[in-house]
């Protein structure tokens, strides 16, 4: 047996090139199915895993897909907002803990998620550096957003305009980074944490500004009555704040009909879980309430089938491939037939001659195994990461 | 000791070889000659038992080859002969060292051992290529490569050698020197030659001549237009 295998290497050895082309054509064709598989798998478990920690997500009507991946990804959502008294309202019934998101703003590339502190509990998120927000216009970054943004505590951030041409509002505001959270390589990376009142002032919804009932001048003021000062466009409207202005930061309007994109409700139990969504499906007002698992698993099988459809693909694809192989060594085999009349003539017997050449076929393919496994190993260590950033 | 009797063995109608009676004995060292397509090369196959006689018998050493199994023949054939062929037949993909022990790898009554590479390189140094057994076949002259054929038909000591013309392409030089090597292991080892050659120059160096032309017959099956 070692004389074959050592007859049958030294043959694939002296043709390394064709040796070559087999074993990268055989180790593609069985390492594609496979990446594919572990890449479908990974993602669902890194999908599916959000989704599971997130037990309720409550919304506008509209599609659950949307609004699920919106609040778990942090993705714009295209759907419209509720309303803030919304929150309140779960939070009254008892039934569960309200954990408001709103996700219209960005730092650069990096989501402004508008939240309440309860968020780092109930993702479970450890601070790196700092503490979390305590007053208007402080925020926390995640860890990517803390590299990216190139921000840590104390540094601040300003919130990117929500369009060029969005006059009425989204005014930039510069936030003081109070915390940057430990990587969790989940989307929280990426977030740049703020409380929801803080987003109310980027949307303009709130605002601070020079104190009419003290100014002087009259460039800054319309009219003034006893009761009433109208101010000019000269008022200056404050883009930070500070604890020498946050006391003039106010809302105008019911903050209760301040916009939420979503809502994180935690019942408190599978009674008030049932509960909650009862009362949702019955109401069957503007909102909804979504399970995010649910959600997911239905995306997911859309995306098995066609994992399935590719993988089918590819099998086609391997079954061709070892049809082909096998077609070049028997046309090799007839390409040697001088050499394998040698081989008899000097002595060896034709079980010989047959593991000599069976053996060159299962040592390319072993090969070909072999390289196969760097490769998943190799997508293992960079390939993996590379997928969950995609997902994050 | 070559013994044949009665053999009768044919390609086609169009051919046909028989010898009645020849004995070739030990040691002696035969030529075989005769025109193309007389059998030359079919003799050597015959007496190395790859081809089987029609009738007849053949005895190697007083076996009768022609009674033995295609695999028990196989095993007689690495032991007792030592073949080289008209056109070198060295494995490209094999060092020269690995041609010369190759007979030694492929039959399992042959034990290879270390001891074997160290005779395969003696072979080579006597034939002066021990500084290219390392090398493979295609970074050898056509000499080089004859004289490798036919180290590797002695590494495992036969009693008889069987080559169809192993000087055909070479040049004289090359010639003289693979025939001084053949002579030298057959007279060392008292082992008997059968050789197939057209070159008349070299037919007095044998102990005997063998004109193949005389038991073999071809018909000309052409188109009688006649």
């Amino acid at each position: 047996m070692n004389h074959s295998i050592y007859l049958a290497w030294n043959y694939l050895r002296y043709h390394w090139g064709k040796t070559l082309l087999l074993v990268l054509a055989i180790s593609m064709v069985i390492f594609i199915p496979l990446a594919l598989n572990l890449f479908a798998n990974r993602g669902s478990e890194r999908m599916m895993s959000r989704a599971v920690a997130t037990p309720l997500l409550a919304g506008s009507k509209g599609s659950a897909t949307d609004l699920t991946l919106s609040s778990l990804y942090f993705r714009e959502a295209g759907i419209p907002p509720l309303e803030f008294r919304e929150v309140k309202l779960i939070e009254q019934e008892g039934l569960a803990t309200a954990i408001p998101l709103n996700l219209d703003y960005k730092v650069k590339n990096q989501p402004i998620v508008g939240t309440s502190n309860r968020y780092f509990d109930f993702r479970k998120l450890a601070f790196h550096a700092g503490r979390p927000m305590a007053v208007l216009g402080e925020c926390v970054l995640g860890a990517t957003a803390s590299e990216v943004l190139g921000a840590g505590v104390g540094d601040a951030v300003i919130s990117s305009p929500a369009g060029a041409f969005d006059v009425a509002g989204s005014f930039p505001l510069k936030m003081t980074v109070v915390g940057v959270l430990e990587p969790t390589h989940t989307p929280d990376d990426e977030g740049v944490f703020t409380d929801i009142k803080t987003t109310w002032v980027i949307s303009g919804k709130a605002h601070g500004h020079d104190d009419l009932t003290t100014v002087t001048s009259d460039s800054l003021l319309l009219s003034r009555s006893d009761s009433i000062a109208i101010a000019s466009k000269a008022v200056l409207s404050y883009t930070e704040i500070t604890s020498e202005n946050i006391n003039s930061f106010h809302f105008h309007g019911d903050p209760d009909s301040y916009p939420v994109n979503a809502i994180i409700a935690v019942p408190k139990d599978k009674k008030s879980e049932l509960m909650l969504r009862g009362r949702y499906e019955n109401e069957g007002g503007a909102s909804q309430v979504v399970v995010p698992e649910l959600v997911v698993e239905e995306l997911l099988e859309t995306v098995v089938s066609i994992k399935e459809i590719l993988t089918l693909a590819a099998v086609s694809i391997g079954l061709a491939t070892l049809v082909i192989t096998l077609l070049v060594f028997s046309l090799s085999i007839r390409l040697r037939k001088k050499e394998i009349q040698t081989l008899r003539y000097i002595g060896a017997a034709k079980g010989r001659i047959t593991a000599v050449l069976s053996l060159e076929i299962v040592l390319v393919f072993a090969i070909s195994l072999l390289l196969t496994l760097t490769y998943l190993l190799v997508i293992n260590l960079l390939g993996i990461p590379l997928l969950e950033k995609i997902i994050q | 000791m070559i013994s044949c009797r009665d053999i009768r063995f044919s390609y086609s109608a169009e051919f046909s070889l028989e010898i009645d009676h020849l004995d070739i004995g030990k040691g002696q060292r035969v030529a075989i000659t005769g025109p193309s397509g007389c059998g030359k090369t079919t003799f050597i196959k015959l007496m190395a038992g790859i081809l089987r006689p029609d009738t007849g018998k053949i005895f190697l050493d007083g076996l009768d080859i022609t009674s033995y199994s295609h695999t028990d023949l196989q095993d007689l054939r690495i032991v007792k002969t030592g073949l080289v062929f008209q056109e070198f037949e060295l494995l490209d993909y094999l060092s020269v060292i690995d041609n010369v022990t190759l007979p030694l790898r492929l039959n399992p009554i042959l034990k290879y051992e270390r001891k074997h590479s160290s005779r395969a390189q003696e072979l080579l140094n006597s034939v002066g290529l021990g500084n290219k057994s390392k090398r493979y076949p295609g970074h050898l002259s056509q000499g080089e490569r004859q004289r490798v054929a036919v180290c590797r038909s002695v590494i495992t000591s036969p009693g008889i050698l069987l080559y169809d013309e192993p000087t055909a392409n070479l040049d004289a030089k090359n010639r003289d020197a693979i025939l001084k090597i053949i002579f030298d292991y057959c007279q060392t080892h008292s082992a008997t030659l059968v050789m197939v050659t057209h070159d008349r120059e070299i037919v007095s160096a044998f102990d005997r001549q063998i004109d193949l032309s005389k038991y073999s017959f071809t018909i000309n099956s052409g188109t009688d237009e006649s």
